[in-house]
């Protein structure tokens, strides 16, 4: 407990942030270029913040009703989704759901139903907290995010967000769509409590099939771990994936528990109110062995339609 | 709603003397009594309209703020408050400078309004603001410099009873607040005869009444009196301390009640919120509000007292129960409070429940550098409960016989006498074990096991008021007949959100035989209202209630005599039904006679040296108040309860679900069952709570983060099927047969999570709460080797 003896940092009377609401992604885009100042659109992170008696932004920036910031379109090879987009929105979108059903369960997971009305999927990205539940789907499922500022334009994939500077704002995350072949996705959060809150564990996987039903690609990421989300490199199992007929989706069982042993030795979860570090390591090997079997299940499942 | 009072036979003047009544036949309790009468405060509450603490607006009123220790033990230096003085906007900044230097507690003096010298745990006040606003004031808080010199610190029961352990005060040798033991019926001589021993240590926690509403008060001094606004739960009791810990004499203070979010014991005056806000106002001669944020009520308001057992028990071979020996040490955190009063009662309450030969007990509560503890419903009972469960649930499975049947065995039965000489009343204890194994279905289920689920059941037993705060457990009434028909019933019990309003004014609607909506039931204020220790020990329905009925009777006479009078007919042919004064067609005439109340009443007034109807009750405990080894009846009237549980393991990750629970519960008449049934529901709730899911991560004597981020409350998506059940019951001393009910479902709850726990997956937990990484670690590493491996990662 620190917050008692902190000297205050000034002592004047605290003047309430300006709230500036532009009209367009542009004009956002410069007003974000001032120092000080910050990007707002579902708010919850900056409220947070205020409860957790952090300092608040001189200027907030309002983007989350920006025309077009918040919806999903689909092309022939991805979706993208504007960073606005609610993650309630997100949690009922079918669609979505058909074919990234790891994003939807993610964005699903996230505290309770108020909350994620207010929450967007850019916010939460940026907010950059290795326990939140979409960026951990968003990494497994190779998400690019377009980033903007007022004089630049780059794509970052989510474990690249440490980079996000002041003056740039997520504009859309983008989903890649397979033609060939089935994709199996799944995200499992561990409420060790039975109750919403950050997540004791967090993971999920991606299973990539060809044509054939040979495994293709493997994806896991593990968040509410340091530095989470952590991509746990499978590579070199994919080819032993194969097609092993008495594994889940036919993705062999050794390659899943060689798997869940690698996301357990590859990353380091800390202790807090939700659990040891040790006991983490544990369910992160549990819960990666879920998320991958699952994942299997589906693409298997999306390879027989 | 009709209400119909049928005149009884009765003695003229003076309210009736506490004699023990017959029951009457149950069939003729008045309508009113057992129904869902809405609640009084239904209305003003679900609108917004009730004024609760911080809604409470004076003229010029100023808000406050704490200056908190950061450290568990420490030296101050220096305060410095000239910074925070300067900040415009300030109007007054107290340290203990300002205070009189006096320690106050309800049992055991040793907590300064405001830290003198030292402070012994993180969020022990130093010095207070009083500021335009609260930000002001916060901020202000936040510039006043003290100067610490950190001294070792005491963070655990095993580190305060150290040899050469820091003490936490120079007066407590030991860093014992507290002690005392028993020995009744030669234990050792009973284990001696004892064919099966079951034995083991199990350790409860801290838990938080989070209540909705935090901690406040606002304070207003005309001269030397100080009015203090109060959401507590025992307004005169607080009176008492306050005035203690100000230096004042108790006519200087006065408290009123405002509305309460919620109390759970936590409300009941032990802590300094009040204390520091009248310091204050005296000091800016301004009204002064001052208000817990969560923070500080997680850092400095009176948690659950956490407290390890180590528990012994004695069997003959066919399970009946011989002896008990129970040793037992309580953490009281920095300063006591309540905390010695919860030791007696976590120490010889369970003695109630079963047939034991001999008992033995020894109790400490021992000063630590860590929040203090107090007053959690239930008041030591969950812990007991708890630690003495599983060595009872031990028991069964070592005799090889099912828990329901072992209770049967041994449970207390009406008229029972426990080796405390708590003298059992109407007991529907055997009752309440059927009931709550049928509903549970529990030899279904045993006949037909699923795998990782268990079943398990215990039992509790509770006070109706306790005696425990002087040899009083009393409290009076009086009953306003009104010239336009209504009844305002006056008494200082005060409402906490259990409904004790309500239930009080169908006790008075059914004595008068007036509409509830007709009764007006006023908040506690200790100028105007009449006495009462308030809403703990789940007193306010059977002593409160027998007051007001009491009250009520004596009014009713009034309005009768009156009646007889003004109608020149004898009062033993009259009655009053639904705010009307009824008597049969008079000789000769066969209209009857219907008056109405108030007419009566102004009658009554207005007539040469007219007298206003005020009927005056009061009722006191008939109880006992404890000797220095707790030897004495408690109480006049004790509740029981069976509680059944069904739940789930997930063996690969130690998640515990309950599924179902069902709850048999003996509270004798139940006066509103949907009242009942939210005390019930909620106590369960807050009892999964203290099971399951409420606990922080501590670092160096404080949550590392205070607030309901970690500190997780049961939600609709925990809270198992419930069963709950009310026993046929009827206790004779009781308003209309009622006894308490606000404590007791919490009481057996962590005791069944864990046995069910030990049932499903064999694995024992022996710490709450009961967390998924306890029993995945008891399942998968029972030796603990694997988890030193992990954590040296």
């Amino acid at each position: 407990m620190t917050t008692l003896d902190r000297a205050p940092e000034h002592t004047g009377p605290v003047q309430p942030p300006v709230l500036l609401a532009p009209d367009s992604l542009d004009e956002a885009l410069r007003l974000l270029a001032a120092p000080e100042a910050a990007a707002v659109a579902g708010g919850v992170r900056h409220t947070l913040r205020r409860h957790d008696r952090l300092p608040t932004p001189a200027t907030l920036v309002s983007v989350g009703r920006l025309p077009g910031f918040g919806t999903v379109t689909w092309s022939g090879d991805e979706v993208v989704i504007g960073a606005g987009a609610r993650l309630a929105d997100l949690e009922a979108d079918a669609r979505l759901a058909a074919v990234w059903p790891a994003v939807t369960e993610a964005a699903g997971s996230v505290a309770t139903a108020r909350i994620r009305r207010m929450v967007t999927l850019g916010g939460n990205l940026a907010a950059r907290d290795d326990s939140h539940d979409p960026p951990v789907a968003l990494a497994a499922a190779g998400a690019r995010l377009t980033v903007r500022s007022a004089c630049s334009t780059r794509t970052l994939a989510v474990g690249d967000l440490g980079g996000l500077r002041g003056d740039e704002l997520i504009q859309e995350v983008r989903l890649p769509l397979t033609a060939a072949g089935a994709v199996g996705s799944s995200f499992v959060k561990f409420l060790v409590r039975g109750l919403w809150e950050y997540a004791c564990v967090n993971v999920a996987a991606v299973v990539r099939l060809d044509a054939d039903g040979a495994a293709r690609e493997l994806s896991l990421a593990v968040g509410s771990v340091t530095g989470g989300p952590v991509l746990i490199d499978l590579a070199d199992l994919v080819h032993a994936a194969g097609r092993d007929p008495g594994g889940p989706g036919g993705v062999g069982d050794a390659v899943i528990e060689e798997a869940a042993r690698r996301a357990a030795d590859r990353t380091r979860p800390y202790s807090d109110v939700r659990g040891s570090a040790a006991y983490k390591t544990r369910m992160i090997a549990e819960f990666a062995r879920r998320a991958l079997t699952t994942a299997a299940l589906r693409a298997a499942e999306g390879a027989a339609r | 709603m009709s209400t119909a009072h049928v005149p009884a036979a009765r003695t003229a003047g003076a309210p009736q003397a506490p004699a023990p009544e017959l029951p009457p036949d149950r069939a003729v309790l008045p309508a009113v009594i057992g129904t869902a009468v809405q609640r009084v405060d239904a209305v003003e509450k679900v609108t917004g309209r009730a004024a609760y603490a911080a809604d409470v607006r004076l003229p010029r009123m100023l808000h406050g703020a704490v200056v908190r220790s950061p450290h568990a033990h420490a030296r101050i230096v220096s305060v410095d408050t000239s910074l925070a003085e300067r900040l415009p906007g300030v109007h007054a900044v107290v340290t203990g400078a300002d205070t009189a230097r006096i320690k106050w507690g309800a049992f055991r003096p040793d907590l300064y309004p405001l830290a003198l010298e030292k402070v012994r745990y993180v969020g022990d006040e130093i010095a207070a603001v009083a500021a335009v606003d609260v930000e002001t004031a916060r901020r202000a808080a936040e510039l006043v410099r003290v100067e610490y010199e950190v001294l070792p610190a005491v963070l655990s029961l095993d580190e305060a009873l150290a040899e050469g352990a820091p003490l936490v005060h120079d007066d407590a040798a030991g860093n014992l607040a507290h002690e005392f033991s028993f020995d009744r019926g030669g234990a050792d001589a009973w284990f001696d005869r004892s064919d099966v021993i079951v034995e083991g240590v199990w350790q409860s926690t801290r838990q938080w009444h989070s209540s909705i509403e935090t901690i406040g008060c606002t304070a207003e001094w005309s001269q030397d009196r100080v009015t203090l606004w109060v959401n507590t739960q025992t307004p005169f009791l607080a009176r008492q301390r306050y005035a203690t810990a100000l230096g004042m004499p108790l006519r200087a203070v006065r408290v009123v009640q405002t509305e309460v979010g919620g109390g759970f014991g936590g409300k009941s005056g032990d802590d300094n919120t009040s204390v520091i806000c009248a310091i204050l106002a005296r000091k800016a001669g301004r009204p002064v509000q001052l208000v817990n944020t969560r923070e500080e009520e997680f850092l400095a308001s009176r948690p659950r007292i956490p407290m390890r057992y180590h528990v012994r028990l004695g069997f003959t071979s066919d399970g009946l129960v011989t002896a008990k020996d129970i040793d037992m040490i309580a953490d009281n955190g920095a300063y006591t409070g309540k905390a010695q009063a919860v030791l007696g009662a976590a120490t010889v309450r369970h003695d109630a429940l079963f047939n034991y030969r001999a008992v033995r007990a020894r109790s400490r509560l021992v000063y630590t550098n860590l929040v203090p503890t107090g007053a959690f419903r239930g008041f030591g009972n969950p812990s007991a409960d708890w630690a003495v469960g599983q060595a009872w649930d031990l028991a069964a499975t070592r005799l090889g016989i099912e828990p329901p049947d072992l209770f049967l065995l041994n449970a207390v039965e009406a008229g029972s006498v426990s080796p405390h000489n708590h003298r059992i009343g109407s007991c529907e204890l055997k009752q309440c074990i059927r009931r709550a194994a049928k509903a549970i279905g529990w030899y279904e289920k045993r006949a037909a096991p699923t795998p990782n689920r268990g079943l398990a059941m215990g039992v509790s037993v509770h006070v109706s008021g306790r005696r425990s705060f002087g040899d009083y457990d009393g409290s009076s009434a009086m009953v306003r007949l009104a010239e336009d028909g209504r009844a305002v019933v006056i008494v200082g019990e005060g409402e906490i959100g259990t409904g004790a309003r309500t239930t009080l004014a169908q006790i008075a609607a059914a004595e008068l035989g007036l509409p509830v909506a007709d009764i007006t039931v006023t908040r506690p204020d200790t100028d105007l209202t009449t006495h009462a220790l308030g809403a703990l020990a789940s007193r306010v329905t059977y002593v409160a209630g027998n007051a007001v009925k009491r009250a009520a009777e004596h009014a009713c006479e009034q309005l009768l005599a009156a009646a007889a009078r003004q109608l020149d007919r004898p009062a033993s042919e009259l009655w009053v039904e639904d705010g009307v004064v009824h008597a049969p067609p008079a000789a000769g005439d066969d209209t009857p006679v219907q008056v109405p109340v108030g007419v009566v009443v102004r009658a009554e007034l207005y007539r040469p040296d007219g007298q206003p109807i005020v009927g005056m009750g009061a009722f006191d405990n008939p109880s006992e108040f404890p000797d220095q080894s707790r030897f004495g009846n408690e109480s006049g009237a004790y509740n029981f309860v069976a509680e059944a549980a069904e739940v789930e393991v997930d063996p690969a990750t130690g998640a515990v679900t309950v599924l179902e629970l069902a709850a048999a519960v003996d509270c004798g008449t139940v006066l509103n069952p949907p009242l009942a049934q939210g005390q019930v529901e909620g106590a369960i709730a807050q009892g999964l709570g203290m099971a399951i899911t409420e606990r922080f991560a501590w670092a160096d004597g404080a949550p590392t983060r205070p607030s309901f981020t970690d500190y997780k409350l049961p939600t609709a998506g925990v809270m198992p099927k419930l069963h709950v059940e009310f026993a046929d019951s009827y206790e004779p001393t009781g308003p209309y047969g009622a006894k308490g009910v606000g404590e007791i479902a919490l009481d057996p709850v962590p005791s069944i999570v864990a046995s069910a726990v030990a049932d499903a997956v064999g694995v024992r937990v022996h710490e709450l709460p009961i967390t998924a990484e306890k029993i995945y670690w008891g399942i998968h590493d029972p030796d603990g080797r694997a988890r030193e491996e992990g954590e040296s990662r």
